[in-house]
């Protein structure tokens, strides 16, 4: 086996070794004496971000500036503390603002179904709905009281005298008129009758059919005569009673307007100056004057009880309802948060942002009203600011439509879900707009942000601050102090035990590896913070005071182990052969590549053999997996790109007479991805060598058309998941994984893994080119051309091209001018 | 106390219904059971089917005016006018049956056409508490007084009620026109206790000006003292006592406290001496 031993370029530093790699470069590790603390409860905890000034920056920004459209979105990896971080500075800055408005609703006297909204000076809102409910008590009490009081009672007497009077005066007086004719007024069903009398009775028909027939028809036409005046009386009536009503209607407004008037003005003098209040109290005191009869009719109610009866109480009363103040939002009802109000909603449906109007059943009908306005995120963060998940927002049926109506008219009108599906046609209400001026920060993946501007034209309009969050931040001194203050801050923030400096060596080494980068920290800080909790769990199992390394060591460790069932399924179909994978011998045009398998929030790395089978074509390398569709366009790429390399390198001067065929072995799902294609490119080579690869090595990167190899993702899941099954089986000392030298940088591997290394029982190869690559797998030299392109003989390369002339040689032999191959065939069969 | 009452010589409730204040009726029944339980007598209802309304619809002349209706003037007819007499005298006798079985009362229920005057003053005994309701004989207030005056030549005692629908409850107010009656004012207070309400005098003097309970009135104006003071007590029933012979001016008087008070009259003669007929 020829070993390449590494070498360093100087200051071109890990990236630039090749060859068999040290041990010591295979994963960095903070020393916990650097960190300069024994725990973190000597440290400060970290008040901003860790890595983030360009995310910070344009919160800053955004949230200064006052035009419309400067709304924001905070894209980045999830788990990064975008919302936390947000929602602190946005807290932070808001403290420092001055707090929003006042909203209530109130009725609309003139149009129940338009109710008015009113902006109140800010924490007034509560003290109109106080004072209104106190009014109304107040008049529960007033009102009766005028109207039982003497001066109203004489008034009212005095019209019912007077309509009585007249009533009675006018029939007295026909009475006497008929009595003096012996005429009588008798009250009958049908209705009031003139009769002639006789002896005070009406007359028998008898008596009266024996009259002389002049004095018949003098009565009849006495009778005439006085039917016309009892007609006109018996018509006046209606009239006399609906002047009553109204002298009635008079006297009783008149009464109502003092009370409401005398009731009124404390409230009145409480709200002068604010014009809106000032006019819905005029409006208020009109209606309560033209619907006195409310405070009438529930006053036997109120003397059954001590105190004051619920129906005057406007909440339960139906009929006192319309003097309810709705509280939208208020400064008061906000508690203890000061300054300009911060609104996370965390369900941001399209009534839990713009609002709702709710119904009760009353006798199976839904009914509404004013009071059953209920507020959504939009009104209570109006004046301050919104934060809004925006996967959420964007499954809500309607709701990203309506965010940005509200956003583009900068009111806030209340929509129906039902509506908008025309599945309600209940009589509703149509509530006045509401004026909007809130900053709006949506929360989101980065494919969300890209998607929305390439997808919706208004998301850039509406939008327009960008804030970026890194996913990971350089690893030096200065970050991993900074790193160690965060840590201190969830410690507090979260009540676990101190974490000693060991711990947070441990937890930037766990960063640098989430971050598959041995020169960077990942900042997936719910990442972090949740390998902290659980080491602090498992710290008090061990009835530590401290959280020490072991514990942090653990809790990654048990994380991996509660996840990590289907790796142990994959690995065990591997090491019971079930899945061929070879890691000894040797074999022709059989390669081990690596992949990585993502499940959940877990990846692990595999291997997968690769063959390549050559015979004598016309030029073409048959990628399988694409044949069959189970290869994704970036790996079709990887093979057209080693396909154009081996056209380009091998036999230029004779026509590429090359069939050949690569397969991934045993894979039945799909494959993406190019990091593959350096194996396929070995187990060509190898195919065509003729010489057998190194099964006890796999390989992974990509090439590229000049044979370099390029770097690829998940270096450290590929390695050690190779690892994993040559320790099943055995380690040898023979095994190791081929890597691109660019990946160098990015090794972070397991303890176990630099551990074989150093015990000389694994390896882990580092190259730049295929050739280097090739070297390693077959103990051969790849062969470099001289000066007229000639391969050394017997090393690789010279064997690869040897057997594409010969293919090329061998397929002259079949060539045909003009005719195709089946002629050619033809043509030989005749020679 | 009710037997104290009823021993003073009442005997029965007597209630005169007519066709014509069905809107009063249930007050009117609920009144003659109230004073029927405090008495503890039994009450006999007469529904009258005025005879003069069938001669006036006999007679070739003559038509009724009703406020309202669609014909403003129409010929009374026979038929119409016994339907609804029917069917009022349906509704006196089912309200009357309920509020007498309520009150565990023994009672009975008749109806008779003829003058209701004449048949009151055939059937009403000395012992009778005589109920008119107070728009039966006529079209004014004064003109059922005049019919209450000539059936108390019979009764013990009439009660003429207003027009209006009579109060469930209220003060019992006794109208005291100097020289009150033996035992008169006891029988008042001894109904204000039974029916559990207030009771209330009201002195009115007339004839001569002077010095009673303390207050001084004069003439008509001691009569709109007393009116005033009516209509702020709102009184469920008015007791007052008449001479034998009450002149024009008894009734005029009498006519407008029924009306000012809007509450039934309860009309005494002077020489009922209630404690003696014990």
């Amino acid at each position: 086996m020829n070993r390449m031993e590494s070498t360093a370029a100087g200051s071109a530093g890990r990236g630039a070794l090749r060859g068999r790699l040290p041990a010591d470069v295979l994963r960095t590790e903070c020393a916990p004496d650097d960190l300069g603390f024994a725990t973190t409860a000597e440290l400060e905890p970290l008040a901003g971000l860790l890595g983030q000034e360009r995310a910070l920056r344009s919160i800053r920004f955004g949230t200064a500036i006052r035009h419309p459209g400067y709304n924001l979105f905070a894209l980045g990896p999830s788990e990064s503390g975008r919302h936390s971080a947000v929602l602190s500075f946005l807290e932070e800055r808001a403290r420092s603002e001055e707090a929003p408005s006042d909203w209530v609703y109130v009725n609309n006297f003139d149009d129940a179904r338009k109710p008015k909204s009113l902006c109140l000076p800010q924490g007034r809102a509560v003290e109109l709905r106080d004072g209104m409910r106190e009014l109304i008590r107040d008049l529960g009490l007033a009102i009766p009281a005028a109207f039982e009081s003497e001066d109203y009672k004489a008034r009212r007497r005095s019209i019912d005298d007077a309509f009585e009077e007249a009533q009675e005066k006018a029939f007295e007086d026909l009475q006497h008129k008929a009595e003096s004719h012996n005429l009588g007024l008798l009250r009958t069903p049908m209705g009031i009758a003139l009769a002639p009398l006789k002896d005070g009775k009406v007359i028998k028909p008898d008596d009266f059919n024996a009259l002389p027939a002049a004095e018949r028809q003098a009565i009849e036409a006495k009778m005439a005569e006085l039917q016309e005046e009892l007609k006109s009386v018996v018509e006046r009536l209606p009239t006399l009673e609906k002047e009553r009503r109204q002298h009635i209607r008079e006297a009783t407004s008149e009464f109502a307007k003092s009370a409401v008037e005398q009731a009124i003005s404390q409230l009145s003098r409480q709200f002068e100056g604010v014009t809106a209040v000032e006019a819905y109290l005029t409006a208020v005191a009109d209606d309560l004057v033209d619907n006195v009869d409310i405070f009438l009719k529930v006053q036997g109610a109120r003397e059954e009880s001590p105190v004051v009866a619920p129906d005057l109480v406007p909440d339960s009363n139906p009929r006192l309802r319309r003097y309810l103040v709705n509280v939208l939002v208020s400064a008061d009802e906000r508690g203890e948060q000061r300054g300009a109000p911060v609104i996370q909603e965390d369900h941001p449906t399209l009534a839990n942002l713009l609002g709702r109007i709710e119904h009760i059943s009353q006798m199976g009908a839904l009914v509404t009203d004013f009071g059953l306005i209920q507020p959504g995120a939009l009104h209570k963060a109006n004046g301050g600011y919104l934060v809004i998940d925006a996967r959420s927002v964007l499954v809500q049926p309607f709701a990203w439509e309506a965010l940005k109506r509200a956003l583009k008219s900068a009111t806030i009108g209340i929509e129906s879900a039902a509506e908008h599906l025309g599945i309600a046609r209940t009589i509703s209400l149509e509530p006045d707009p509401i004026p909007l001026s809130v900053k709006v920060v949506l929360v989101g993946e980065r494919l969300l942000y890209y998607l929305l501007c390439e997808l919706d034209p208004d998301f850039q309009k509406l939008f327009k601050v960008q804030v970026d969050f890194e996913d990971e931040v350089v690893r030096s001194p200065e970050t991993a102090g900074l790193f160690a203050r965060l840590v201190a801050g969830t410690v507090g923030r979260h009540g676990l035990k101190p974490f000693d400096a060991s711990s947070v060596a441990r937890l930037i080494d766990e960063a640098a590896r989430m971050a598959d980068d041995s020169e960077r920290m990942s900042l997936r800080i719910g990442r972090i913070v949740d390998i902290a909790r659980e080491a602090d769990h498992w710290a008090s199992e061990a009835h530590s005071d401290v959280v020490g390394r072991d514990h942090v060591e653990r809790a990654i460790s048990e994380h991996i182990d509660r996840a990590d069932r289907i790796r142990d399924k994959s690995h065990e179909s591997i090491t019971r052969d079930i899945v061929l994978v070879d890691t000894d011998g040797e074999k022709i045009g059989q390669v081990n590549g690596l992949s990585v398998i993502g499940i959940g929030d877990f990846r692990f790395g595999r291997p997968t053999r690769i063959t390549a089978r050559v015979r004598m074509g016309a030029g073409k390398v048959i990628d399988i997996e694409r044949e069959v569709e189970l290869g994704g366009p970036v790996h079709s790429k990887g093979v057209l790109i080693l396909s154009s390399l081996l056209s380009a390198r091998y036999a230029l001067s004779e026509p590429a007479s090359l069939w050949a065929s690569l397969v991934f072995e045993q894979s039945y799902g799909g494959v993406e991805g190019d990091s593959a294609s350096s194996a396929e490119l070995y187990a060509l080579l190898s195919a065509l060598a003729d010489v057998p690869l190194r099964q006890s090595i796999a390989v992974t990167g990509s090439v590229n058309q000049m044979g370099e190899v390029q770097a690829i993702g998940g270096v450290n899941d590929k390695i050690e998941g190779f690892f994993d099954i040559c320790k099943a089986r055995g380690l040898t000392g023979r095994q190791g994984v081929v890597i691109p030298a660019a990946n160098v940088k990015h090794l972070m591997l397991s303890p176990e893994v630099v551990a074989a290394v150093k015990e000389d029982r694994f390896h882990v190869y580092s190259v730049a080119t295929i050739d280097e690559g090739i070297e390693v797998l077959t103990g051969r030299p790849a062969g470099q051309p001289d000066g007229e392109g000639r391969f050394p003989a017997g090393s690789i390369n010279a064997l690869v091209e040897d057997k594409l002339l010969a293919y090329a040689r061998a397929r002259r032999r079949f060539g045909v001018p003009l005719g195709g191959p089946d002629h050619s065939r033809l043509a030989q069969r005749d020679d | 106390m009710t037997e104290n009452l009823s021993a003073r010589g009442f005997g029965r409730v007597l209630v005169a219904l007519g066709g014509h204040s069905a809107g009063a009726a249930g007050g009117v029944i609920d009144l003659a059971t109230d004073l029927a339980r405090a008495l503890n007598v039994e009450i006999a209802a007469l529904f009258v089917e005025e005879e003069q309304l069938f001669d006036l619809v006999r007679l070739p002349i003559g038509a009724a005016v009703q406020s309202g209706a669609r014909e403003a003037v129409a010929r009374p007819d026979q038929l119409l006018i016994e339907e609804i007499l029917a069917r009022q005298a349906r509704l006196y006798r089912l309200a009357l049956a309920r509020r007498a079985r309520e009150a565990d009362l023994r009672w009975s229920f008749e109806i008779r056409r003829g003058d209701p005057l004449h048949l009151v003053q055939a059937i009403a005994g000395p012992g009778d508490l005589v109920i008119l309701s107070g728009t039966m004989a006529g079209v004014t207030l004064r003109s059922s007084v005049a019919a209450a005056l000539q059936a108390m030549t019979r009764a013990a005692a009439v009660i003429v009620t207003a027009p209006q629908q009579p109060q469930r409850r209220g003060a019992i107010a006794v109208i005291d026109q100097g020289g009150l009656a033996a035992g008169f004012a006891e029988l008042a207070a001894q109904l204000a206790a039974s029916l559990r309400e207030e009771l209330s005098v009201l002195p009115l003097h007339i004839e001569t000006a002077g010095m009673a309970y303390g207050e001084v009135f004069r003439g008509e104006a001691s009569l709109a003292a007393v009116k005033a003071a009516l209509r702020a007590l709102r009184p469920r029933l008015i007791v007052c006592h008449l001479a034998d012979n009450a002149s024009e001016d008894d009734l005029q008087r009498l006519s407008y406290l029924l009306r000012a008070a809007q509450a039934p009259l309860l009309m005494l003669r002077h020489h009922v001496d209630l404690l003696d007929t014990a």
